[in-house]
């Protein structure tokens, strides 16, 4: 879900409310469709996160009704924390647009010894775990929110 | 002819829920049980009729608590084609027919935080399992129910009864100051899936006073067991390239029953656009979907159909 | 000729086609037993048993709701054990006291039906230690098809441990050319089409140098070597035609549906006794398109299979 992260944002019309939400990096992405909403004279929330809590986020996130549509704009971090607090609320991937500003922290499950490895762009990894040389593929898992690693001998 | 498996059951109990709609209790025949089956469930009966089997569906439920049996509630309907005038007239307790094995259409959403379910009429009667599926697991639920007065809405004290906290009732006679509304649709908290039952009307306003306060289509689910209405159908023709052969399908028959009627061994299960199985490759012309198996990018392809429901707007060439 | 008892209970893969093409091949299942029984049961459990023990992360995976749908299983295969095979199995219930008797592992299992706590392991796992399958359940929800709970200790290439939690179409969209012409559309949506009394089969192959029929993908460095040792003249013995028997049931009560998967492996050799099989191999391997054979695993000694084929025919 979600997972089209560099995607640009689009505004998505025909909603009754709007809720824009935002680290410092983020805000900046959002004014576009900020405007877009108020052209449409949509009813919308714009809120730039800084130190709000877990319990705080979720009981907002909660109150809001059907029709609500959520941007999430921010760091890796950021965007990840509130995707999912979001999604602990009820959102679902067809209400929520996210954009990722800065680096992607992508994880790859090693084949042989499922270790967990931390990688950013590059194609070719060893398993920080078992030594294995593996190939990252495009196979995603959300419950494991990873990509499998194939071991290189194997894709060869 | 292929057909999937059928059961053979004995109506146990008839019970008369309001001055129109009746409860008949299915049970095995053995001293076995019949399968289990998730909320919203129906089966397809089998039914003699003059002019061949009558194939009709009806959500499955239990109200009488006890394990291993149907229950289905029928409503005597004024232009009944003959199901339900059947089961109200002719069917009586001991009666042995063949039934489907459940089949599941409309199940309930598993990643929703809430549910609501909005019901008219004998459109109640998917909710009864879908309820109780949900009460048994502990989620969240409410249902709005609209029946002309409190006599004519079949079971009513069953829910009132088992479901005091979840359900709200609205009856037209004025038994009840609040009417059903599609502007309840407001209410809902988000993580909520919304589901109607009821006629064609009923379905159709709440579908768009849903897309129109927001609701992805993806949170909104509903059932129809008779087919879309159809304003307007018109007789066309059809050239089946594989065989060479052209047929006319005429305004008051469905192009799947041309087809068997011309020994097309077409496979087929609902026969309401819902399941899939009659699906055929359409090579030429312009077709009007009225099936919801299909999604909207396939039925805008034109390369598709499911014949049992979908008719052409004209002239049809299909890959059989 | 002389048709052994290996040749006789092996399940032809092959249909009357002369090349290979992916489709739905489902036919619905006659008779509908989920579970069938070979001479290796013994050899086989045993393997199972050895191998969800030593790698349980690997062999055994479950999501908690998938609980009711477990003892569904439970429910269907045991009733198929004692309906199919009354002489080796036998089921006392009382209530939803049960007791399982497996009289050639010489176990008797009491467990009361519907309690987690009366079973050493999950009901999946339990009943999956009494049959030569493995078990794989897809529950829909939210209009798709979760693999949410699988036994899987002969797995062709792939990780249950990876792929629990995806969906039908995200486990598959490594193999290439599936999703051209939405083919995985339409078999999801044959999938989900599938109702309770009407269960389906069908078959898949491949190649696999080597006998093993562990072969994870967690393990691939122990196994996949083989597939250099293969030459024209071992091919017969090395190499084995490996057919998958898959069936389909629709659970009613979750609305789940079991994917049993019984992996039955031949020598070619054996395989190839039979002239028109040979002929009909060779004609299919030689056509296979090369991303297919990449796929399988078969292209790095593909050449070699196909001479010692052609060897074969040259001799009848």
């Amino acid at each position: 879900m979600m997972r089209r992260v560099k995607e640009e944002l689009f505004f998505s019309k025909g909603k009754r409310k709007y809720l824009f939400c935002a680290d410092s990096e983020g805000v900046e992405a959002l004014y576009p469709l900020v405007r877009q909403a108020m052209e449409d004279k949509a009813p919308f929330d714009f809120h730039e996160i800084k130190h709000e809590s877990d319990s705080f986020l979720d009981l907002w996130f909660s109150q809001q009704k059907m029709g609500t549509y959520l941007y999430l704009s921010g760091k890796w971090d950021f965007v990840h924390r509130l995707k999912n607090l979001a999604i602990e609320a009820g959102f679902t991937e067809y209400e929520v647009q996210i954009k990722v500003i800065g680096p992607i922290r992508k994880k790859v499950i090693c084949c042989q010894c499922h270790g967990v490895n931390d990688v950013d762009e590059e194609m070719h990894i060893t398993c920080m775990h078992c030594g294995i040389s593996l190939e990252v593929s495009n196979h995603y898992s959300r419950r494991l929110e990873a990509y499998l690693g194939y071991s290189s001998i194997q894709s060869s | 002819m292929y057909r999937n498996s059928t059961i053979q059951v004995r109506v146990s109990n008839i019970q008369e829920e309001t001055s129109t709609i009746k409860r008949f209790t299915l049970q095995a025949m053995d001293d076995s049980i019949l399968p289990s089956f998730s909320g919203g469930s129906h089966i397809t009966t089998f039914l003699p009729h003059p002019s061949g089997t009558l194939e009709k569906h009806y959500s499955i439920f239990n109200v009488s608590g006890k394990t291993g049996l149907f229950e289905i509630a029928v409503r005597l309907a004024e232009d009944s084609s003959g199901g339900s005038r059947y089961w109200h007239q002719n069917v009586q307790v001991g009666d042995v027919l063949p039934v489907s094995y459940p089949k599941n259409y409309f199940p309930v959403s598993f990643q929703a935080k809430h549910h609501v379910f909005y019901a008219a009429g004998i459109g109640i009667t998917p909710f009864l399992s879908m309820m109780a599926e949900l009460a048994k697991k502990n989620k969240s639920f409410e249902l709005h129910y609209a029946a002309k007065s409190k006599q004519q809405c079949a079971f009513y004290d069953y829910l009132q009864n088992v479901f005091p906290n979840q359900c709200h009732f609205y009856f037209s006679n004025g038994d009840s100051t609040e009417r059903l509304s599609p502007t309840q649709l407001l209410n809902h908290r988000i993580g909520t899936h919304v589901y109607f039952c009821g006629p064609e009307s009923m379905i159709h306003d709440f579908t768009i006073a849903a897309k129109a306060y927001g609701y992805p289509s993806f949170h909104i689910h509903f059932e129809r067991f008779a087919p879309r209405s159809i304003k307007e159908k018109h007789a066309f023709p059809i050239k089946m390239k594989k065989r060479d052969t052209e047929l006319e399908v005429p305004a008051n028959s469905s192009l799947l029953e041309v087809l068997l009627q011309n020994g097309i061994k077409i496979p087929y299960s609902c026969r309401v656009g819902g399941c899939g199985t009659c699906e055929v490759k359409v090579v030429d012309g312009e077709v009007i979907h009225f099936d919801s198996f299909l999604s909207e990018e396939q039925q805008l392809s034109n390369q598709t159909m499911l014949c049992c429901v979908s008719r052409g707007k004209g002239r049809l060439v299909l890959d059989i | 000729m002389v048709i052994n008892d290996d040749l006789r209970s092996f399940p032809f893969p092959f249909g009357d086609s002369q090349v290979y093409k992916y489709s739905n091949n489902a036919t619905p299942l006659r008779p509908p037993n989920a579970i069938e029984l070979t001479d290796k049961y013994i050899d086989e459990i045993r393997l199972k048993r050895e191998l969800l023990t030593n790698h349980p992360e690997r062999c055994y995976q479950s999501s908690s709701q998938t609980l009711d749908a477990q003892w569904e299983i439970v429910d269907l295969i045991l009733h198929n054990l004692v309906g199919y095979y009354p002489d080796q199995f036998k089921l006392e219930k009382k209530d939803e006291q049960w007791i399982f008797t497996n009289l050639q592992t010489k176990e008797n299992i009491a467990f009361t039906f519907g309690d987690r706590t009366t079973l050493e392991v999950e009901p999946l796992d339990f009943i999956g230690r009494h049959v030569q399958e493995d078990l794989l359940l897809m529950m829909q929800r939210d209009g798709d098809l979760f693999l949410d709970a699988g036994q899987l200790c002969f797995p062709a290439n792939w990780s249950l441990f990876f792929n629990v939690g995806m969906t039908f179409k995200e486990i598959h969209s490594p193999i290439p050319g599936f999703q051209s012409e939405s083919l995985d559309d339409r078999i999801l949506q044959f999938l989900m089409r599938i109702e309770a009394g009407t269960p389906w089969g069908r078959k898949n192959w491949s190649l696999m140098a080597g006998n093993k029929l562990d072969t994870s993908l967690e393990t691939f460095a122990e196994w996949g070597q083989a597939r250099k040792q293969v030459t024209k003249e071992n091919a017969g013995k090395l190499v084995h035609l490996r057919v998958e028997v898959q069936k389909l049931f629709r659970l009613p009560q979750s609305n789940g549906i079991l994917f049993t998967i019984h992996s039955h492996m031949l020598p070619l050799e054996r395989f190839i006794q039979h002239t028109p099989w040979l002929e009909q191999f060779y004609a299919i391997l030689h056509e296979l398109p090369a991303f297919i054979s990449d796929y399988k695993g078969i292209s790095l000694y593909r050449q070699q299979v196909l001479e010692y084929l052609v060897e074969e025919m040259k001799k009848r």
